[in-house]
Formats: structure tokens, sequence, C-alpha cells
């Protein structure tokens, strides 16, 4: 008990300590640090101009153009993937995770993931080009929904598929096989569950 | 037959993740693009036996890249479940390992526990190594100890066991020939002298692009096989054909034949060997098309040969239909409606299933499903199972959902129950040790 006391603990911890940080400024305009950019910007021969437009505010009152770049002259995903992602444009150094700026992941999808089928047939495209999904996604992102058993959500089987799963595993075992090895049909079938038969 | 083997996570697994969650914190010493998700659902679920279950599963993962390092990173993932009646805990490390990944993969080498694809998903403690020098042919080089994600006698723990084997292999690809895919790989898996299986594999694919009466058609094929060297025989050869046509309609066929004889330990054999002779010969197809922007059709069929012990073959049949529809923008609703029968030589099954989604508010996400499903067989009279689900979630950031649910499921042959609870998902990123507060680093 103790064990998993200090394990919430260090959970519910990185947790806060995350969300808290995360809510203030996870936004690609508010991640930006000039600080950052500014060396590798110069070596790279790039101006302020290059990536903000309004040059007469900038030219009288940086502080002001510096609180409303934010908002206003926020130059856009172009600019920023020109550097980051692109590529031919790529600098090597530059990070190029989509969680880096991005808050929302959700909202950048790509328009395969935007089809109807695309729960369905995500698994071919995986095996095709795995590196074009580690692109945005690591491996968990997989086990998350493939190594979870008895969930709410009806991740793999519809939720009635206990009671009908003899059926289809008399039609076509060699699926089964592709997730389950055979040890996971004897600890049901020998009477091996203890709480739930 | 080696015996299996199961062993706890021990207190190491605990301390790689403790490591990880400190090292997370301490990133300012060090400097890491820190993202990861926090799952966590609990039920509460009463039997109709009276008995009842409380489970809070929590999952975490974590991303940390650029320690040290541009190219160095680490990842975990896993879980922590306290089932409350039993008063029992059990901790998984699904996956933990450091990874040194160059520019675009270049040179990629990942240590520790990994997923690795290839003939099959596996998990491995080991190492492997990716290079793609300049050039058209990239290698990859593995090995380690595989494990199995199983299940523990009283469902609640998940158990990374091993069959006290190990497993190396490697792969050569093709790289950066547009549009075109190959590969061919040996694996090794044994243990001492028994070997498991010892694989060739090879596989091609290309995509094909054109005009065809004035509309976009895609077309992808694939072809692999896997042979098996120990018995000198094709153990698995696969042909798939994707066709993507005016952005509506999309078409999948396979062709799948498996002749599987291996010689893994006792609990470890393919399904497939078990129930049959190891041959499998299977055809199915999927047909995907939007009938317009909002609602889309779609149909699927499977047929399969099955060889018995006995040298008979049986045959099954699998139809799945249905239809979507996506009026997010209209109403804030989808919802999906499938239909499906199963055909085998033991028994027939027809089932029923709808899902509807409702946003009446974009923080708020209504939820509700019903299944049923019958069995049919000669011997005894038909039996229907059923399932009504309802969820309500709130979502007041893009990356924070919390949801409480409830179920009711009928069984006439499993348990029957009715369980509610409530789960939270809440996705993080933060460039710890970067220096990047609000307002700070400008």
């Amino acid at each position: 008990m103790k064990r998993t006391a200090v394990i919430l603990a260090l959970i519910l911890v990185f947790g806060l300590f995350a969300g808290c940080q995360w809510y203030e400024y996870r936004t690609p305009s508010g991640t930006f640090a000039h600080k950052i950019h500014a060396k590798p910007l110069d070596q790279k021969g790039f101006a302020c101009l290059d990536c903000h437009r309004f040059s007469k505010i900038e030219d009288r009152d940086f502080k002001k153009a510096l609180a409303a770049s934010e908002r206003t002259l926020f130059p856009g995903k172009a600019i920023c993937h020109y550097c980051h992602v692109e590529t031919a444009t790529r600098i090597g150094g530059a990070p190029g995770s989509c969680a880096m700026c991005h808050l929302d992941m959700y909202a950048i999808r790509p328009e395969t993931h935007l089809r109807k089928e695309w729960k369905k047939f995500h698994g071919l495209e995986a095996k095709s080009d795995r590196d074009s999904c580690n692109t945005c996604h690591r491996e968990w992102f997989c086990a998350d929904c493939h190594t979870r058993r008895d969930s709410i959500q009806t991740l793999m089987h519809p939720r009635t598929y206990r009671f009908s799963h003899s059926v289809e595993a008399q039609i076509d075992p060699a699926s089964c096989g592709a997730c389950h090895p055979l040890r996971f049909c004897i600890d049901c079938h020998s009477g091996k569950q203890r709480r739930y038969n | 037959m080696t015996p299996l083997v199961h062993r706890r996570p021990g207190p190491w697994a605990i301390t790689v993740v403790a490591v990880l969650v400190m090292l997370a914190q301490a990133c300012p010493l060090f400097g890491a693009e820190v993202s990861g998700k926090f799952s966590s659902l609990f039920q509460s679920r009463e039997n109709k036996d009276g008995d009842r279950e409380s489970v809070l599963d929590n999952y975490l993962s974590l991303d940390a890249e650029r320690i040290l390092h541009p190219a160095v990173s680490m990842h975990a993932y896993g879980k922590f479940g306290h089932d409350f009646d039993a008063n029992f805990s059990d901790t998984s490390l699904y996956y933990g390992y450091l990874e040194y990944r160059t520019h675009e993969g270049r040179a990629d080498i990942q240590l520790g526990r990994f997923p690795l694809s290839t003939h099959r998903f596996l998990t491995v403690d080991g190492m492997n190594v990716s290079l793609k020098p300049d050039g058209p042919v990239g290698v990859a080089v593995f090995g380690g100890a595989s494990r199995n994600l199983d299940l523990d006698p009283d469902r609640f723990k998940r158990l990374f066991s091993t069959n006290e084997g190990t497993i190396y292999g490697g792969r050569l690809f093709l790289q950066g020939i547009e549009r075109t895919r190959a590969y061919a790989g040996y694996s090794w898996e044994g243990s001492g002298d028994t070997v498991y299986q010892e694989l060739f594999s090879g596989g091609v694919g290309r995509d094909f692009q054109s005009i065809l009466l004035g509309k976009e058609l895609k077309i992808s094929v694939d072809g692999s096989a896997d042979y098996n060297l120990d018995r000198a025989d094709l153990d698995k050869m696969s042909a798939r054909l994707f066709t993507y046509y005016d952005k509506k309609l999309r078409v999948l066929l396979e062709a799948d034949l498996y002749d599987v004889k291996n010689e893994f330990p006792e609990g470890r054999e393919l399904v497939l060997s078990i129930l049959s002779d190891g041959r499998e010969e299977r055809t199915f197809y999927t047909v995907f098309y939007d009938l317009n922007p909002i609602v889309a059709i779609y149909q699927s069929s499977v047929f399969t040969r099955l060889k018995m012990p006995d040298g008979g073959w049986q045959t099954g049949t699998i139809l799945k239909g249905g239809v979507s529809g996506n009026f997010i923008e209209q109403m804030g609703l989808d919802l999906d409606l499938g239909i499906y029968r199963f055909e085998s030589f033991i028994a027939d099954a027809t089932g029923i299933s709808t899902k509807i989604r409702w946003r009446p508010h974009n923080k708020w996400i209504l939820e509700g499903g019903l299944e049923a499903v019958s069995i049919n067989t000669p011997s005894r009279q038909d039996q229907t199972a059923t399932t009504i689900t309802g969820e309500v979630g709130y979502r007041p950031k893009p990356t924070l959902k919390a949801a409480l649910f409830v179920e009711q499921s009928d069984n006439p042959e499993f348990r029957s129950d009715f369980r509610t609870g409530m789960r939270l998902d809440y996705d993080f990123s933060f460039p710890a040790g970067r220096n990047l507060t609000a307002g700070e680093g400008r």
C-alpha cells in the first residue's frame, strides 16, 4: 500500500506540475521565444521583417510590438515550419516535435486521419509507412488502445464480444493470433479466472 | 517444452517510472521536450451474484526528448492499477527505453524495453539498431528477450511474461525510392537448442497514382511472405490491394495464406495451430463509400477455409455492413449503425451495434450505445447478449477530458453486470529546462 501511495503521489505531482505550466503558454505563438531564436536566425541571415510585416509599429515601439506580436503579428505556420518541419529547408538543430509548439494535436491531424474509415484502416498505412506515424506518435500511442482490456471504451472488439467470440475464433483463428497467444484462451477456458466466471 | 514463467513487475519497474518522472521535474538541469498522456479510469461493478469490483487503472506515458543531446530521448509507458475490494495493486511497465535518433532517423538506437514490429508485434527487452546511410538500402538489427503481455488469471493484472527465449534478427529495407517499399529480413526465436520459429521474410509494395474518368485514383499494392527455415516451408503469404478513388470510394482487398507449425512453449502456441491443423486460407474485402460529405456506408466480408486435424476442410464467413453519419457541423451529432453475421461450422451469430455521440456544447459530449448479438447453434436454443451504455463527458480544454459512464450488460453465458465509473484523459507537453515560462525568454 505504501508503494501504491508513492506512485499515486508521483503521478499526481507530475500531472499538476505539467498542467500548471502548460496551460499558460502552450500555443505556437505563446511558446515562441525570441531569446532562443535570435542567434540561430541571425546566423542564418533572417531579419525581423522576414517574419513580421508591420514594420512601422516595431520601429516605433519594440515593447508594444512584442506584446502585439503574440496575437496580431504571429507570422503563421509557414514561417515556423520553414525551419522546423519542411524537409528541404529544415535546420538541423531546430526541434521537429509537433507537440513542442502545438497545444492541440487533435486540431492539426493530417487529412488521412479525417477520413471516416481511418479507425478501420489505419493499420494498413501504419504498416506501409511507420516513419510517418512516428512524426507525431510514439509507440505508446498504439499500445494505449491495443493493450487495454475491459475498458469502458470499445477499443478492439464489440462489448458483447465475450459472448460471441468463439464463433469468430472458429472462422478466422489467424486473426486472434495476431494479438493473443494460446494462453489467453486457456486462462478462461480452463477455469483459472477466479473472480469472474 | 520450456515452462512458462511469469515475473511480477519488480521494484525496478517502479524505479524506472519514478526516475523518469523525477527527470521530467529536474529537467532544468538537462533540458528536454517532455510530452505524454495521463489516463485514469475508475469503475465499480456489481455482478449478478452480488460480488462487487472497484478498480482504478492509471496509464502514464512519458516522452522526454532532446535530453543532454538533441538526438537522445527517453520513452516510457506504464500502468498502475488498484483493486479496492481485493486491496491489490499492480504496476506494469509496458515500454521503457532510451533512444538515440539522429536527424530523420539516419541512425536510430533503442535500448531497454521497446516495441518491435517484425513478422509479428513484439515487445523486446534488448536493443534495436537501425541505420539509413546514403543510398537505397537501410539496415536494422535487433536482439533481446521477447516479452508477452498476458492476462493474470484474475484478469486484473497485466503481466509481461517471458517464454525464456531470445529473439534476434535483422532487416534490409529499401529507402528513398518514391512510392516503393521493399524489405528482406531474418529472425530467430528460441531457447538453447529449441527453435520456436526461424523465419526469412520478404515484402514489396508500390503506390500508383493516376486520373480515371477525370477523378483521382490511388492504388497501393503490397505482397509479403514468411518462409520458415526450420521446416523449409512457407508460414504465411499475403497480398493486399488498397484503392482510393475520387476521395469517396475506398476498397481494400486482401488474400492471406497461413500454414503455421511451430515449437513455441506451452501456452505460447499460435491460436491457429490449436483450432486447426495450422492452415488457413482467407480472403476479405472492405468497401467504404461516401454518399455525401455527411453520410458514408461500408461493407466488408471475410471468407475462410480451415484445414482441420482430420484432414477435412471447414469454411466460415463473416459479413459486416453499416452506415455512419457525421452531422457535427449541423447539429453536433455523429452516429454509427452496424450489423454483422458470423457463419461458422459450430454456430452462427447475428449482431447489431449502434453508437451515437452528441455535442450540445463544445465542452460537453454525450454518448450512448446499444449492442446485441444472438447466437444460433444446432444443439440448443438461441441466446442473446445485450449491452447498453451512456457517457457524459466534459472537455474544458482540448487536451483534458473527464467523463462519467454507466453500462448495463446482460450475458446469458458469462457475467451480467451493471457498472459505473469515471475516466480522465489528459495530454500534456512542455519544454522543461528551456526557461520558457510565459513572457520569459523573449
